[in-house]
C-alpha cells in the first residue's frame, strides 16, 4: 500500500463516513416511550444486518479515582449478567451465542460513548437484541471474574498506552487543549484506579448509565424499520426510564500555553510533528448551525488536503518534497475547539523546519487564496462521493453513532447534500479566520525514533 | 430529556405484536444466510469476468487480478513490482499525475494498482453517472501508463520512508529473522517486497514499464465485477480495453518451502514491558481433503475470538493477556499453524505454559463434538459478512477464481463446512498440532523455554 493510495482512499474514506443520498430516504428513527432512541437504516444489498447499542456514557464521565471504570465495565459486561425474564448470562455466554450464529461482535468505550455491536446474517437480530437487552438490566460484576479480567486489562493497557508513546504524547497534546483536570486521564484510564475497582463500584456505574433513555439503538442492513421498532419495543420497553447525571463538557479551566515537546523512542518508527492551536468557542453546542460549521470546516481542510491536486500537498510534496503527507483540522465540538497541524517530513529532513515551512503556507494560503473555484470544485467531489456511503452496511450505522456522540440531531443527515451545496466561501473564510485572527499561541509535538 | 425529531410514529402495539410472532425464535439458529450469485460474462477468448450483478445502487466496482508480482524483482531491485503497482495511476496518456488524479476525483472514480507475491491487482470504481469517462480513464491508466517522473518520485519518498520505518520496526525485525531461519535466506518468498533503502534507489522508469509490460498481459487476467452494470455491459466496457494489453509472460512455478527446524526461539531483544511472542509450525496446503476440518478445528482452538480454547484458558480464566489469536493459513501447496500473544515479560513463561498445554491437549484429544457443532455453525451463520460491501464482495469472487474454485462455489460452500464429521475434526486436530513449533520473540523475558 503506498502513501498516495492512502491519502486518495482517504479523501474518499471522510466522504463515505457519511449516509449518502440514496440512504436519506432509508434512514428512520423514533423513540420508545422510556427515551430509548431506536435507528434504523434499511440497506438489502446483502442478508446481513449491523446492530449497535450505544450507551452515552465514557471516559469522561468518570469521577476521580475510578478513572477506566467505564472501560472495565464495558469489559465486564462480558462475564456474566443476572436473568432478565428467566434468562441470565453466564461469563462468556454472549461471545458464544454471538458465535453460534456466526456473527461477528466486539465492543469499544470512547470519552463519550460505551457501544456494543455485532454483524450477523438478518434472521438474528432477535438473538443480538435479547443478548443486550440482558445487559442493560445488569450484569454479574462477580469478584473472581473481576479481578481476572483487571488482568487482560492490564496487558491491554500496555498494549495501547504503556508501549505507544505516540498514543501518549497525542493523548497529553489533546488534555492541554481541553485544559480540564478531571479529562486529563486516557480513555483506558489509570492503572492504580482501575486495579482498585470493586464489584460494587461497577454496579453502581451501570446503575448510574445503563438505562434505556441514556441508550440508542442502530440497526442496519436487511432490515425492515416497523419490524425493528416493534422488536425494539418488545425487548427495551420494558425498562423504565432513570435520570441519569448531567453531562457537563466544561470549557478550558486552564490557560493553553506556548509549548514545544519532542518525544523520541525506540517504539516509534515513522517521525511526525504536530502544532495546536486552542480555538475560541462560538458556535452552537448541538443542532444544525453546530453541523453546517463542523461541515465549513471539513470542506476547508479537504480543499487544503484531499488529493494531490490540493494546495497543501502539492505544496510540500510535489513542490517542496519535504512532506510525505500533512494535514490541517479544525475541532469545533463540544468543550473541544482547537487547530491541529500535522507533517509527516520526507527522511532526512528536519520535522520543526517541515512544520514550520507549512504553516507558513497555510496562512498565506488561507489569507490570499481561498477561492470559490477551489471551493465549488470540492463541493462537487463531495456530493459525487456520497454514492459510496450507501454501498456499505455498517458505515452508515457508524457516522449516526457520531451524532449521538455529540448529542446531535440525526435530522442532519437528511439535509447533508443540501448543506454542502449552500456553502458559500463566506462560510469557509468565518472559519479560516476563527484560526487566522482567534487561535491561541500554538503548542509544538515532534515525535521521532531514538537515534542510532 | 433531549428532544428528536422522530420521522415516524411510535408503533401501534398490533403491529409489535404481528412483527414479533413473524420472527424467528430466539436462540434459533435460523435459516442459513443465502449466497451471493455469480454470473460467468466471456469478455474476450478465454478471459470471463465473474460477476455479482446488482442495481441497488449506483456504483460498479471492478477488480483485476494478474498472474505476476513481486517475487519477479530483479535482486538488488527489489521493490520494483511494488512500486510500479504503486505507481500506476502517476498520470495516463497526456496527463500528469497531478491532472489525472484531479479528474478522477473530480468524479468520485477510483483507480489505483497493488502489487502481490504471485497475484498482483488493480482495483476500479465509478458512480454510475461516471461511466463513460471511467472506463475510458482505465483503458489509458492499464495501456498507457505515465508513470510521471514527478510522482513516481513522490512515491519512491514513500518507499523510502517505509522501508526506513520497517527498519526500525521490532515486529518487522523479528517478522525478517523469523522467516530467513524457517525457509533461508534464499527463499524468494523472503525477498523484501517492498524493497530497502538500497535497492528503492536502483529502479528506473523503465523497469516500472517493464513490470507494466510483464504483468498487465490478456492472457493472465481473472476478473471480478459487482455492482450496477450489466452482463453485456460489462462485456462491451472491458472487452475493447482487454484487447490492447500485451500477452504478459506466464510465471514460473515455484517449490514449496522447506521449513528448517530451530535450535533456539528467534528472540529481538527490545526493553518495552512486554513480550510478543510468535510459533508457527508447518502443515498441509488447502488442496487437502482435510482443509474444511482445518478451518474448523482452528476456530475451535485459537481462529475464534474471545471463545475459543486459547482465549478461554490464557485470558479468560488466567487473564495473562489482551488477545491471543490462533490460525490455519492453507496455500496451494503448503500451509501452516501459528499462534501469537502479546503478555508481560514476567509472565512470558507462564502464557507460553498454558498456551502450550491447551495446544498439546487438543492435538492429542481434538475437540467435542459440541464444540464442532458450534464452530460449524459460526463458519457457516458468519458467511453473509463477507458480502458487507462491494470491496468485499470483489475481493471474494477474486479469491474465489485464484483459488480455482467454481462460480457456484457459494452456494454449496456452507456444505462442505457442514459436512465436516468429529471423526474429521479430531483426525485433523492431530495432523494440524502435532507438528513441532518454531518460537520467535521481542522483549525482555524474564524466562522463556518452549521445551520444558
Amino acid at each position: 500500500m503506498n502513501k498516495l493510495l492512502l491519502t486518495f482512499a482517504g479523501a474518499l474514506a471522510s466522504l463515505v463516513a457519511l449516509p449518502a443520498g440514496a440512504l436519506y430516504e432509508q434512514a428512520r428513527w423514533m423513540t420508545l416511550d422510556n427515551g430509548m432512541d431506536v435507528i434504523v437504516i434499511e440497506n438489502h444489498r446483502a442478508p446481513a444486518v449491523h446492530a449497535r447499542v450505544a450507551y452515552k456514557v465514557g471516559a469522561l464521565d468518570e469521577q476521580p479515582g475510578t478513572y477506566g471504570i467505564a472501560h472495565v465495565l464495558e469489559h465486564m459486561m462480558f462475564r456474566g449478567a443476572p436473568p432478565l425474564n428467566g434468562k441470565g448470562l453466564a461469563p462468556g455466554e454472549y461471545d458464544a451465542t454471538l458465535d453460534r450464529i456466526g456473527a461477528d461482535s466486539n465492543a469499544s468505550t470512547s470519552a463519550n460513548l460505551t457501544s456494543y455491536y455485532a454483524w450477523f446474517g438478518s434472521e438474528h437480530l432477535e438473538t443480538f437484541l435479547v443478548l443486550n437487552a440482558i445487559l442493560m438490566n445488569g450484569l454479574d460484576a462477580d469478584a473472581d471474574q473481576l479481578e481476572n479480567e483487571k488482568g487482560v486489562v492490564l496487558q491491554e493497557y500496555r498494549q495501547r498506552w504503556e508501549n505507544s508513546p505516540a498514543a501518549r504524547a497525542a493523548h497529553f497534546l489533546r488534555a492541554d487543549l481541553r485544559g480540564v483536570a478531571a479529562y486529563d486521564h486516557p480513555i483506558i484510564g489509570i492503572k492504580e484506579d482501575f486495579e482498585a475497582l470493586t464489584p460494587a463500584d461497577l454496579l453502581d456505574f451501570h446503575q448510574t448509565w445503563y438505562h434505556p433513555n441514556n441508550a440508542v439503538l442502530i440497526v442496519a442492513g436487511d432490515v425492515v424499520p416497523e419490524e425493528v421498532f416493534a422488536l425494539a419495543e418488545q425487548h427495551f420497553g420494558g425498562f423504565a426510564a432513570v435520570p441519569v447525571p448531567a453531562r457537563v463538557r466544561p470549557d478550558a479551566e486552564r490557560p493553553f500555553e506556548a509549548d514545544f515537546e519532542t518525544v523520541t523512542d525506540a517504539l516509534i518508527t515513522q517521525p511526525s510533528a504536530r502544532r495546536a492551536w486552542r480555538l475560541p468557542e462560538v458556535v452552537a453546542e448541538t443542532g444544525v448551525e453546530a453541523f453546517r460549521v463542523r461541515y465549513a470546516a471539513r470542506l476547508l481542510s479537504s480543499m487544503l488536503t484531499s488529493g494531490l491536486d490540493a494546495p497543501f500537498t502539492r505544496y510540500l510534496q510535489t513542490e517542496r518534497q519535504i512532506a510525505l503527507g500533512a494535514g490541517f483540522s479544525l475541532v469545533l465540538d463540544e468543550g473541544q475547539d482547537w487547530a491541529i497541524l500535522s507533517v509527516e517530513p520526507v527522511e532526512g529532513q528536519d520535522p520543526v523546519a517541515v512544520l514550520d515551512e507549512a504553516e507558513d503556507f497555510l496562512r498565506n494560503w488561507l489569507e490570499n487564496d481561498l477561492t470559490t473555484e477551489r471551493l465549488e470544485r470540492q463541493k462537487r467531489r463531495f456530493v459525487n462521493g456520497l454514492v459510496y456511503a450507501a454501498d456499505s452496511i455498517d458505515g452508515p450505522a457508524t457516522s449516526f453513532e457520531s451524532v449521538v456522540a455529540t448529542n446531535g440531531d440525526y435530522g442532519v443527515f437528511l439535509t447533508l447534500e443540501d448543506t454542502i451545496n449552500s456553502m458559500t466561501i463566506d462560510d469557509i473564510r468565518a472559519v479560516a479566520e476563527l484560526f487566522l485572527d482567534q487561535a491561541s499561541v500554538p503548542k509544538t509535538l515532534v515525535l521521532g525514533p531514538l537515534e542510532e | 430529556m433531549r428532544t428528536l425529531i422522530p420521522n415516524l410514529r411510535r408503533p401501534a402495539l398490533s403491529l409489535a405484536a404481528a412483527g414479533a410472532a413473524g420472527l424467528i425464535a430466539v436462540f434459533s439458529l435460523g435459516q442459513p444466510a443465502a449466497a451471493i450469485d455469480i454470473q460467468v460474462v466471456p469478455i474476450i477468448d478465454e478471459v470471463d469476468a465473474w460477476l455479482v450483478e446488482d442495481h441497488t445502487n449506483p456504483l460498479i466496482t471492478l477488480k483485476f487480478g494478474f498472474e505476476g508480482g513481486s517475487r519477479w524483482d530483479e535482486p538488488g531491485k527489489e521493490g520494483t513490482t511494488s512500486l510500479a503497482f504503486g505507481s500506476l495511476n502517476e498520470g495516463a496518456g497526456e496527463m500528469n499525475a497531478e491532472t489525472f488524479l484531479g479528474l478522477l476525483q473530480d468524479e468520485a472514480v477510483s483507480m489505483a494498482g497493488s502489487a502481490g507475491f504471485k497475484w498482483s491487482t488493480v482495483s476500479f470504481q465509478t458512480p454510475t453517472a461516471s461511466i463513460d469517462f471511467a472506463f475510458d480513464q482505465l483503458e489509458t491508466m492499464l495501456t498507457d501508463p505515465a508513470f510521471d517522473p514527478e510522482g513516481v518520485e513522490r512515491m519512491r519518498r514513500d518507499a523510502l520512508a517505509g522501508a526506513a520505518q520497517r527498519a526500525r520496526a521490532p515486529g518487522a525485525q523479528l517478522g525478517e529473522a523469523f522467516f530467513d531461519a524457517l525457509w533461508g535466506e534464499d527463499d524468494p518468498r523472503n525477498r523484501k517486497f517492498s524493497g530497502d533503502l538500497e535497492t528503492i534507489p536502483a529502479i528506473t522508469q523503465a523497469d516500472l514499464f517493464a513490470v507494466k509490460d510483464r504483468i498487465i498481459g490478456r492472457n493472465n487476467v481473472i476478473i471480478a465485477a459487482v455492482g450496477d452494470i450489466t452482463p453485456d455491459e460489462l462485456r462491451r466496457r472491458v472487452a475493447p480495453i482487454l484487447a490492447r494489453l500485451p500477452e504478459a509472460t506466464p510465471p514460473d512455478d515455484l517449490a514449496p518451502p522447506a521449513f528448517a527446524r530451530f535450535e533456539a526461539p528467534v528472540a529481538i531483544d527490545f526493553d518495552q514491558t512486554q513480550t510478543i511472542v510468535y510459533a508457527v509450525a508447518p502443515a498441509f496446503p488447502r488442496t487437502d481433503p482435510d482443509n474444511y476440518a482445518a478451518r474448523v478445528v482452528s476456530h475451535i482452538l485459537g481462529a475464534g475470538g474471545l471463545s475459543s480454547r486459547l482465549s478461554e484458558r490464557v485470558r479468560n480464566q488466567l487473564g495473562l493477556v489482551y488477545g491471543i489469536n490462533s490460525s490455519y493459513s492453507g496455500r496451494a501447496d503448503y500451509g501452516s499453524v501459528s499462534f501469537n500473544f502479546a503478555t508481560a515479560n514476567e509472565a512470558a513463561d507462564d502464557a507460553l505454559d498454558a498456551t502450550l498445554e491447551v495446544w498439546r491437549d487438543f492435538a492429542e484429544n481434538g475437540p467435542t463434538a459440541e464444540e464442532v457443532e458450534e464452530a460449524i455453525a459460526y463458519l457457516t451463520g458468519s458467511y453473509a459478512n463477507y458480502f458487507l460491501n462491494s470491496n468485499d464482495v470483489v475481493d471474494y469472487v477474486l479469491s474465489i477464481q485464484i483459488q480455482d474454485l467454481s462460480p457456484d462455489f457459494p452456494e454449496f460452500r456452507n456444505d462442505l463446512f457442514r459436512a465436516v464429521t468429529l471423526e474429521d475434526a479430531q483426525r485433523t486436530a492431530q495432523r494440524l498440532y502435532s507438528e513441532e513449533l518454531r518460537y520467535g520473540l521481542v522483549g525482555r523475558p524474564t524466562a522463556f523455554s518452549p521445551d520444558e
